[in-house]
């Protein structure tokens, strides 16, 4: 797990928009920057950015670039975040800091929340939830008790990432498993041999079934209650591990975890 | 807590039937060569006519993956003597 700190600071201005997390806050002033000054979203890419050791914010969007000007910030976010995913990088966790007087956040933070946990494909964790802490999670940024300098907001993120699978070693696993669930809407499953191949960038799953099997011809189906009319429905082929029977084993084994 | 361990890849895409008989004998053929390579000689023995009937009793179809989720679950997290 690499770990990586993300801070931003713009300072107040009149005129401008309160953009915080790809919220737009209605408030007199607003925050001035290059782009839409959006401190928290450049402050978690700047985290994101140093956890995957790429830098930092500026190296890759510079302020001196004039395509930048007045951008979405979330559009950064979404770049940084298919960068991440590039190198296989997983969001682990991102704890957030918003340091201001004003004005108040609080009513504002599910919507940011939400939208960062969309903009950087990770999921959200209530912070209400008790369980232990969460692997894959967002933070509910908190106001802080003192403003960091008359008129201006500051923020400080911590992100984690974690190295994911390599595809190389996914498809040798499908390869060495050749035998597939395979599911389709409206429900139905069965079990088939499955190939894998990889044709440049797209991996592919060759597979058959007996004609008699129905199942082909849910391929065609559309479903009725889709709220895209007319979309063939997406299968899943589930592939599961020669380990899941070798360890069945296990099993039977008292975990001593804490022993 | 006692548990199971197993590892799984969930591949997700749209399925496409394929018609052309040549691109289903290959298919097929691909299969046999990689799950049961003493049989690929007896497969390409096997008489045109028999081998077009065989084909024609099966749905040939390839899934682009368009989505992949996996989960290694291998107690990680428990030591070497715990799991074995």
């Amino acid at each position: 797990m690499r770990i990586g700190q993300g801070f931003d600071v713009h300072p107040f201005a009149e005129g401008r928009k309160l953009v915080i997390g790809g919220v737009e806050i209605p408030h007199h002033k607003g925050l001035l920057g290059h782009s839409d000054a959006d401190v928290l979203t450049h402050a978690i890419c700047d985290a994101l950015l140093g956890a995957a050791g790429l830098g930092d914010i500026g190296r890759h969007y510079p302020d001196s670039d004039a395509s930048y000007t007045g951008i979405d910030s979330r559009k950064l976010l979404r770049d940084v975040a298919r960068k991440l995913k590039e190198l296989d990088l997983k969001i682990v966790n991102l704890d957030a800091t918003i340091i201001a007087q004003e004005p108040r956040m609080a009513p504002h933070m599910p919507r940011m929340i939400a939208n960062i946990a969309r903009t950087s494909a990770c999921r959200r964790r209530p912070s209400t939830s008790r369980r232990p802490p969460p692997r894959s999670s967002l933070h509910r940024p908190r106001r802080g008790h003192r403003g960091a300098g008359r008129g201006a907001h500051r923020l400080n993120v911590f992100a984690a990432v974690q190295q994911g699978r390599r595809p190389a070693e996914l498809l040798a696993f499908m390869q060495a498993n050749a035998f597939a669930l395979l599911v389709t809407n409206p429900l139905r499953a069965s079990h088939l041999p499955v190939m894998v191949r990889q044709n440049e960038e797209q991996l592919i799953l060759d597979m058959h079934m007996a004609r008699a099997n129905p199942q082909w011809e849910d391929f065609f189906a559309t479903r009725r209650w889709s709220c895209f009319p007319g979309r063939t429905p997406t299968s899943a082929a589930v592939v599961r591990g020669e380990r899941a029977r070798a360890d069945l084993e296990l099993r039977r084994r008292p975990c001593l975890r804490g022993a | 807590m006692p548990t199971w361990n197993y590892a799984a890849v969930h591949a997700y895409g749209v399925p496409k039937v394929i018609q052309d008989r040549n691109a289903k004998h290959a298919s097929q053929r691909r299969l046999v060569a990689a799950l049961d390579p003493q049989w690929l000689a007896k497969f390409d023995a096997l008489r045109r006519e028999y081998v077009d009937g065989m084909l024609e009793g099966i749905v040939n179809f390839e899934i682009p993956v368009t989505r992949l989720e996996t989960r290694w679950k291998l107690s990680q997290n428990a030591g070497g003597a715990n799991r074995s």
